[in-house]
């Protein structure tokens, strides 16, 4: 079985943790298969995965969250409207057990995809905003892009992950 | 040289394991100079926190879709069991990431960006364009959800479908513990 975790003196990179992946062992001197490594420039770590809600009524909506002082990415998602669906139907944070609700949907893109050369999507979407309030906070700005007017309810869904440098 | 890891209790954030970058002091309170911290909270309002989680993977592979000719879009589907996202009341969606690559192989050369996959034509005329897209359907059944890769290679502007033979693609897929709240 290989060595997995080194905490202490790394024959090629110095003093600090390193954990390799399965099968691998992690006192080799090639990092590009460790998990984890000390030495890395920075270390992504997931803060929030949250979902908002925008309409034609509500068409922004703003998060804050602690940003610790560092760099943070905002990664945006969607969820949209077919027919007569509203939010209700399309939000995607949790379900009862044994209970389908196949409305619910998110992706890169919202809209329809068409069908064919001959059918039509949706044209709804959203932008976000990610401020560094300067106090360990950031806020993010979702706001609600409807160009020919749909008028759908639609749900973004926001991962926020740091990037120390 | 400053130290860099730190396993235990820190002064500051309390038990865990943080490392500092490059030159910063590990046991110092400033929490931008940590690359890694297990004490990550928040107490904003409506934030449920990841609280500094890692993607942690549960489960990655891929999936070869073929558009066939003649054809513009073919779909990929990928399933899971929704029990593994149970929270202990209730079923949850999780995160995944997808990126399509051009060519069959275990290692494609060229893998996409996702594409919108319309594209405005003329007034009123939405289009596929070339690309993919996926969609993800967490409480697609009672007991699974639902990951749907589409590509697409396109139309002509004039709307004809294309006409071109047959063309492969690999889809790789990951689905993360991470959480949607």
């Amino acid at each position: 079985m290989a060595n997995r975790v080194l905490a202490g003196d790394h024959d090629t990179h110095g003093y600090g943790l390193y954990v390799s992946k399965s099968g691998v062992d992690v006192t080799a001197a090639d990092n590009n298969y460790f998990l984890f490594d000390s030495n890395a420039a920075g270390m992504a770590q997931a803060l929030l995965w949250k979902e908002v809600t925008l309409t034609s009524s509500s068409t922004s909506a703003t998060i804050t969250y602690a940003n610790f002082g560092v760099r943070c990415y905002a990664i945006g998602t969607m969820s949209w409207c077919e027919a007569l669906q509203d939010a209700d139907d399309i939000s995607c944070i949790t379900e009862a057990a044994s209970t389908a609700r196949d409305t619910a949907r998110w992706s890169a893109f919202g809209g329809k995809l068409p069908a064919g050369a001959a059918d039509t999507g949706e044209s709804v979407g959203f932008s976000l905003n990610n401020v560094d309030n300067e106090d360990d906070t950031g806020t993010i700005t979702i706001s609600y892009i409807d160009p020919v007017g749909r008028n759908k309810d639609i749900c973004v869904q926001v991962l926020v992950f740091k990037e120390e440098v | 040289m400053a130290n860099r890891v730190l396993i235990g209790e820190h002064d500051t954030h309390g038990h865990g394991l943080y490392v500092s970058k490059s030159g910063a002091d590990v046991t110092g309170s400033t929490a931008s100079n940590l690359s890694f911290s297990s004490h990550f909270t928040d107490s904003n309002s409506g934030i449920v926190s990841l609280n500094g989680e890692a993607f942690n993977v549960y489960s990655k592979g891929y999936t070869d879709i073929t558009i066939d000719q003649g054809d513009i879009l073919a779909t990929g589907d990928i399933t899971w069991n929704r029990s593994v996202f149970n929270d202990g009341s209730t079923d949850r969606c999780p995160l995944i990431f997808c990126q399509v690559g051009k060519t069959s192989g275990d290692t494609p050369t060229t893998h996409w960006l996702p594409c919108i996959l319309s594209q405005k034509n003329q007034g009123g005329d939405e289009r596929a364009g070339y690309g993919y897209r996926y969609t993800v359907r967490p409480y697609y059944t009672t007991t699974t959800g639902l990951l749907r890769i589409t590509v697409s290679r396109g139309v002509t502007e004039s709307g004809t479908t294309n006409n071109d033979a047959d063309i492969d693609f690999r889809a790789f897929y990951t689905l993360l513990y991470t959480r949607l709240n």
